[in-house]
């Protein structure tokens, strides 16, 4: 019987050596994200459809916004409505957040995610490019579908390193993508308002979820 | 059999950190683990004499910094502490 014991006790003290390291990698992993950045770009993007009211209000009605649809004004003023959107959400989350950016420590950084971080970039200007290239072509329906995807996939990415809520919303986002690229040639008006109101509530959601984990990380032991 | 070295749970969670990350300043240790100066000097010391860690010390902007590198041979005997206990739990 003691021996019964002491091999339980064995048991039960490497189980909680496991569940400590899992949790410190983690925990680890989730302190390089910015929950704070997320929950700005979420109040943002749920702006999004008055901001874009406020903009076709004013700016479209300049005249050569008001051209038709696929000619040259008509794509200057969507390459501008764009370029709006990029600076005000750069402007925003770099002033809001850039002190948290200058204390997080990029050397303590798993390494995928470090190289994760370095493609981020990457991937966010070659969507810019895109998306600048579908407006001037007359392609703008596929612009939300890809963003959707585009996300979805970044976001699974980190969501395997980090907390589940973030991996949950890749998928619904990747799916929501695929949905919308469907949806395509039946032009259902306000739906791009749905899908920015539910990427903004979501990162709200995950900012949430990341700033807890990190206070739970910052109040354990 | 487990490493007395890595049986401790302060080691554990500094391996464990730097398994993740490969290498890391004295006081991001020092604040993701909420650990005291006293611990980590006591710790790391156990770490660095067995060679799981090598130290380098640098001066950033005049401040001295401690950074702290995993070594192959500490990774593998995370790897291998791991493992045993995992043998541990599906052991019987």
């Amino acid at each position: 019987m003691p021996n019964m014991s002491i091999e339980n006790k064995e048991k039960l003290e490497a189980l909680e050596q496991l569940k400590l390291i899992q949790k410190v990698i983690t925990a680890s992993n989730t302190l390089t994200f910015s929950g704070k950045r997320l929950i700005t770009v979420g109040i943002l993007l749920i702006l999004t459809p008055g901001i874009q009211f406020i903009l076709t209000k004013t700016l479209w009605k300049i005249s050569y916004f008001n051209a038709n649809s696929g000619s040259a004004g008509y794509n200057t003023g969507l390459v501008i409505n764009i370029l709006i959107y990029f600076v005000l959400f750069k402007l925003l989350t770099y002033s809001y957040c850039s002190e948290e950016k200058r204390n997080r420590s990029r050397s303590a950084m798993n390494p995928t995610l470090k190289r994760l971080f370095d493609i981020h970039e990457v991937i966010i200007w070659t969507m810019v490019a895109i998306i600048i290239a579908e407006a001037c072509f007359g392609q703008a329906y596929y612009i939300l579908p890809m963003v959707f995807i585009f996300i979805g996939l970044l976001f699974n990415l980190f969501g395997r390193l980090t907390v589940k809520s973030v991996l949950v919303f890749s998928y619904s986002y990747i799916i929501i993508g695929v949905i919308y690229l469907c949806l395509t040639y039946h032009y259902i008006q306000f739906t791009w308002i749905i899908g920015l109101i539910y990427l903004g509530i979501s990162y709200i959601f995950m900012g949430i979820k990341l700033n807890q984990k990190s206070r739970e990380i910052s109040h354990a032991e | 059999m487990l490493s007395d070295v890595l049986h401790q749970p302060i080691r554990t969670q500094v391996m464990a950190l730097l398994v993740n990350v490969e290498e890391a300043d004295f006081k991001t240790i020092k604040t993701q683990l909420s650990l005291t100066d006293g611990h980590m000097t006591t710790h790391m010391k156990v770490l660095v004499s067995n060679n799981y860690v090598v130290v380098e010390k640098l001066f950033v902007d005049n401040k001295p910094k401690t950074i702290y590198k995993i070594t192959t041979e500490g990774k593998q005997a995370f790897l291998d502490y791991v493992q045993a206990l995992r043998n541990l739990i599906e052991k019987g």
